[in-house]
This record gives C-alpha cells, structure tokens and sequence, in this order.
C-alpha cells in the first residue's frame, strides 16, 4: 500500500456517517462556521484568543524578565560591593599610611602646633 | 543563570568569614593579628564591625613596613583608635594634603614639629591658647595650605 492509498482509506473512512448527522449537531456545526466567518470578515481574533493570549504572552514574557530584573540586581549588587570592598581597602591602605607616618596623628590635631607653624613657617 | 549569581555570595558565606556587621572578635584574630593589635586588645569589644575588618587589613599590610614604621604604628594605633570619625576623617584629610606638598615643604613641617615637640607642656598650652578658634582652612598656614 503506497501513501496515497492509505491516504485515501483514511479520508473515507472520516467521511463515513457524515451524512448520518443528527439535525442539532448540523445546526450546531453551521452556527459555529457562521460565526466563525463573520469574525474573520471584521478582522476579529477568534473569541477566545484575546482572553487566552494576552496571559499566555504574559506568562512567557515573565520569566525571562524576572531572570532579567533578577541578573541586573545581582550586577548591581555585587558591582556596589565590589566599590565599597574597593573603599574599605583604600581606606585601610590610607589609615596604614598615616599610622606608620614620621608626623604622628596629634601633629594634624594640635592646634598649638597650627600656631606654632605659623608663626614659624618659611614663605 | 541564578545559580551563577548565587556563587560569589554562597563562596563568600562558605568561608566562614565573620559578619562584616559584627566584625572578628578578639578571640577569633589568628596570633599573628593579635599581637600586631595588641595595643587595641583592651578596647576590641568596643570597636565597631565595620573598624574591625579595617584594622584587620591594616594589620595585613604591617609585615610589609619597615621596622621604623612599624614601631610609629604601633605606638599611635590607640590614640587612633580614640579619636572620633571626624578627627579621624580630618586627619586623612590633612595627610593627604601633606602628601601633595613638595618634600621639601614636607621635610620642614616635620622639621617644625619635632621643634614643637620639645616645647614644654606651659608653652604648647600657650600656643593653643593663641589659637584664634576658627576653622583650621581660614589660620593654617602649612599643614592646611591648598
């Protein structure tokens, strides 16, 4: 059996009993095509589609966004650290300095020293 | 993607390191840093978190400074430590400025302040008292010049 006839045996076996439909399944399948075609002729969505589709774009469109939202704060967060880290170390590094510094840490307070620079100071 | 995200923290919690907010305790300094911060042991508990994790990386810088460095460090590490963030912060402040100054200048304030130093108790006490009070940007004439 090539393809064609087993094609053909399904089709006829589909079309058994058609013309055996009851009255109510056949108005029922004319009003659905009916309306089916006047929506088309206006440019409608089917019925259905705007109430399914909208969330189901949402729904696919938050996950990625989450991730993405998610990934940024993540950068953003870790970047903060990363300055701060960059800051602590600085400061550290600049504390260090002036600790082991030939000025000692009361030099830069004394006011009396101020004085005593500025009187004695060379222009 | 999450799970990327996630290491730096997760390796950085795995470690064990202590909660930057709290910082190490005493206890929990290696010997090593405890005798480089010995000056500092009495007043550990009272030390800020966040202080505590500096004067750990300055600890970690101390093997590297010459003997002279380290023994002026050692012996200011607790006036330091006394000192409020605002004197502190102006203290940095006028270091880097001094660092900016050419080393002559330098030179000739350190100069002036051993002069200073050997000064009696009665003649610094005068000096300041001679301190005109206002800001240190209006009257210094050296450790403060822009």
């Amino acid at each position: 059996m090539n393809e064609q006839d087993f094609a053909e045996r399904i089709a006829s076996r589909l079309d058994q009993g058609l013309d055996d439909l009851p009255p109510g399944t056949l108005y029922r399948l004319r009003l659905a095509r009916e309306k089916a075609l006047s929506q088309l002729r206006h440019g409608d969505m089917p019925e259905t589609a705007p109430a399914m589709g909208a969330p189901l774009l949402s729904r696919r469109l938050l996950v990625p966004v989450f991730a993405l939202i998610l990934t940024l704060s993540g950068l953003v967060i870790w970047q903060q650290q990363t300055i701060q880290n960059g800051n602590k170390a600085d400061l550290a590094e600049l504390d260090a300095q002036v600790l082991s510094d030939e000025l000692p840490v009361t030099a830069y307070l004394d006011q009396g020293f101020e004085v005593w620079l500025y009187h004695h100071t060379t222009e | 993607m999450l799970l990327t995200l996630a290491l730096p923290f997760g390796a950085q919690a795995a470690k064990g390191a202590p909660a930057p907010a709290r910082g190490p305790e005493w206890s929990q300094l290696t010997p090593d840093q405890q005798q480089i911060l010995a000056p500092l042991a009495n007043e550990w508990a009272n030390i800020e978190g966040p202080r505590r994790n500096k004067w750990v990386q300055i600890a970690k810088r101390y093997p590297k400074m010459t003997p002279q460095q380290q023994a002026r460090m050692q012996s200011q590490m607790k006036q330091w430590a006394a000192l409020s963030p605002q004197e502190r912060a102006e203290v940095r402040e006028r270091y880097k400025k001094l660092q900016g100054m050419p080393p002559e200048k330098r030179a000739e304030i350190r100069r002036k302040w051993q002069e200073y130093d050997k000064l009696t108790e009665q003649e610094k006490h005068q000096l300041r008292q001679a301190h005109p009070g206002r800001s240190a940007k209006q009257n210094s004439h050296s450790l403060d010049v822009d």
